[in-house]
């Protein structure tokens, strides 16, 4: 039944050609919020995955990265001479926007990171570095760029910029983290605390300690230590990690899956739609089969087939366009870059979307045909 | 000669809207193999209702009726379509061809419905279609659509189709109604051919010129009220038709 279905689809070409336009629309619309989801997703959970084994010393109500934190740097020394901190696995740092600076292509500042020299892998962790990883014995302005950053100011590893009449040094680059969105790190521009301070105008003041916990001490002691010495401040740990991805992401969430539940019941309509006039249109058709010995099975498998092929071939034109317009979308809003293609993951669910559009969408109208009395049917005209 | 349809005190009932219509009314038919039956009947006279019964579209509200020995009015959906794939070739007065499909795909359609050890393959099914369409004169259209023929050559087709069964006997519902004379003398040589090659034809008809050479049997209120069994003479066996 398979290929009368596609020869009954020839036959009707251009409405055939106007559902597989709208399914297509459907799924590029249901593949695009998709992908907004998963990059928003990834991106915030990347970003907070950095915090993965750490706490964060900072102003209440700051979250991640603590760019909105400021303190003294005397505390942050008071708070690292603490028994319950590791001294060795951490630092002061300060987070802030790079005032006057070039944004990237979606339009985020390149973030300052001062941190104490030497004590850049707490913030770097294991990720790798093109050139040196360390700011020990070089330049006072000297930098290592997140790999966003380093393609914002379009320099490489030995180069020299300049923002504001502050020049900086580019020792190191820090290969992409991110795998959605670009992430804090990528943003980056790591120096030396000092001269961090001195470029963004914050003498003497930090954003942040950040906390590798004594091997003495549980996380939870040393959390519950330090917020009742310092009532002011929070403690930003992993366990904040989840409650903050849920705040950002749960009213977002719940709004683009009733987007995609909206567009995912307009293409079952019009497909459905397209079938049931099909099923109309084929009445005496329907008739005739039964009457020449067509199973009932059978006709309800042709019309499935045939809303089959039109949900698969809108939904393939639809996938093979989502990376592109994506682009697109992204240049409208700024970007330069057209590298992205689409993640697995999302093709795979696009893709499923579209057999379960194909398949339901044809169950009512394949019921309705196979209720067809054959003898009313050779009557109808 | 052995019966191939017998219907005994068939009574097909309608219920339409409370108000209950009698289409047949104890009618009593026996057809046997070989021959070639015309019903003739005015409207309304119960033509249709018997022709889907003997079909297997339909069961009758009472009586019997047996195609080659079964019993037809106790099956089920699912075994009058199997009846209908293995026993039946219809030809309708509207031709009923399938458009999006080529005349061989029409032909070949009805093989596709057959199951168990009657199921051809692929190009079994093809080839039989193929020959169906040399007997009725139209190899050379095998490739076109159905819209790209004339009158006389869909109904073709649909003797084509009809016959890729191997069916035990032939319905026509008017089959020559929609076709000028040349065409109705043509459609009806070839009925008139495929019946002396074996196969039984019944056929509803309003024109007497079509009943030449058949068993006339008259309906009318849903009543058996003339049956010419004696009509079916020798005759000279009508000429090809043209390719």
């Amino acid at each position: 039944m398979l290929d009368i279905a596609f020869k009954d689809f020839k036959a009707k070409k251009s409405r055939a050609i106007m559902c597989i336009i709208g399914v297509m629309a459907c799924v590029l619309l249901i593949g695009v919020v998709n992908i907004v989801m998963y990059e928003m997703q990834s991106s915030l959970k990347g970003d907070l995955g950095t915090v993965n084994g750490k706490m964060f010393f900072e102003q209440n109500g700051t979250g991640y990265p603590p760019a909105g934190s400021i303190m003294s740097e005397n505390l942050g020394d008071e708070v690292l001479q603490r028994s319950e901190v590791d001294a060795s696995g951490s630092t002061k740092a300060l987070f802030a926007p790079l005032q006057g600076g070039t944004t990237n292509d979606g339009g985020t500042p390149t973030m300052v990171v001062g941190l104490t020299p030497g004590k850049e892998q707490v913030f770097l962790a294991d990720h790798p570095v093109e050139g040196k990883n360390s700011l020990v014995g070089e330049a006072d302005n000297a930098v290592i760029m997140g790999s966003e950053a380093a393609k914002t100011y379009n320099v490489k590893v030995g180069d020299t910029f300049t923002v504001n009449d502050d020049k900086f040094k580019v020792v190191g680059i820090i290969k992409k983290v991110g795998k959605g969105w670009p992430l804090t790190i990528d943003n980056s521009v790591i120096m030396a605390l000092p001269y961090a301070q001195s470029v963004t105008n914050r003498p003497d003041l930090i954003s942040t300690v950040i906390i590798k916990p004594s091997a003495d001490y549980s996380l939870q002691t040393v959390e519950n230590n330090l917020q009742d010495s310092y009532g002011k401040y929070d403690i930003y740990t992993e366990k904040d990690v989840q409650k903050t991805i849920d705040n950002n992401l749960k009213g977002v969430m719940v709004f683009m899956n009733m987007v995609i539940a909206m567009i995912f019941a307009v293409s079952m309509v019009l497909i459905m739609n397209v079938m049931m006039m099909s099923v109309k249109e084929k009445t005496k058709e329907i008739g005739t089969m039964r009457a020449i010995g067509t199973k009932k099975r059978s006709i309800m498998a042709l019309i499935i087939y045939e809303s089959l092929i039109l949900s698969l071939i809108g939904g393939v034109i639809g996938i093979l366009l989502i990376a592109p317009t994506y682009n697109v979308l992204g240049i409208m809003m700024g970007s330069t870059s057209l590298n992205f293609s689409i993640p697995t993951t999302v093709v795979i669910q696009v893709a499923l979307i579209v057999l379960v559009i194909g398949t339901f969408s044809g169950l009512i109208p394949a019921y309705l045909a196979n209720r067809i009395s054959p003898i009313e049917a050779l009557r109808y005209e | 000669m052995e019966n191939l349809v017998k219907g005994e005190g068939l009574w097909k009932t309608y219920d339409l809207g409370g108000v209950e219509i009698n289409a047949l009314r104890g009618l009593d038919i026996t057809v046997n193999k070989g021959e070639f039956v015309s019903i003739m009947g005015p409207s309304g006279s119960g033509k249709s209702t018997l022709m889907n019964m003997l079909g297997c579209l339909d069961n009758p509200t009472k009586g019997d009726l047996y195609i080659d020995g079964k019993k037809i009015s106790l099956m089920s959906d699912k075994e009058l379509t199997k009846v209908r794939s293995e026993e039946v070739g219809f030809i309708f007065q509207t031709f009923n061809l399938l458009p999006a499909l080529t005349v061989r795909d029409n032909v070949e359609f009805p093989l596709r419905n057959l199951s168990g050890e009657k199921k051809l393959n692929k190009s079994s099914r093809r080839e039989r279609a193929e020959e169906c369409l040399k007997v009725v004169g139209l190899e050379h259209r095998m490739d076109h659509l159905p819209a790209k023929l004339s009158g006389g050559e869909r109904q073709r087709v649909a003797i084509a189709r009809a016959l890729v069964n191997h069916p035990q006997f032939i319905l026509a519902d008017e089959p020559t109604g929609n076709l000028d004379s040349e065409a109705t003398e043509n459609i009806m040589n070839l009925l008139h051919l495929v019946n002396q090659q074996g196969t039984t034809v019944i056929m509803v008809t309003h024109d007497e010129e079509t009943t030449k050479n058949t068993r006339v049997m008259k309906i009318r209120d849903g009543v058996l009220v003339e049956d010419q069994a004696e009509t079916l003479k020798e005759t000279v066996i009508p000429v090809p038709y043209p390719a």
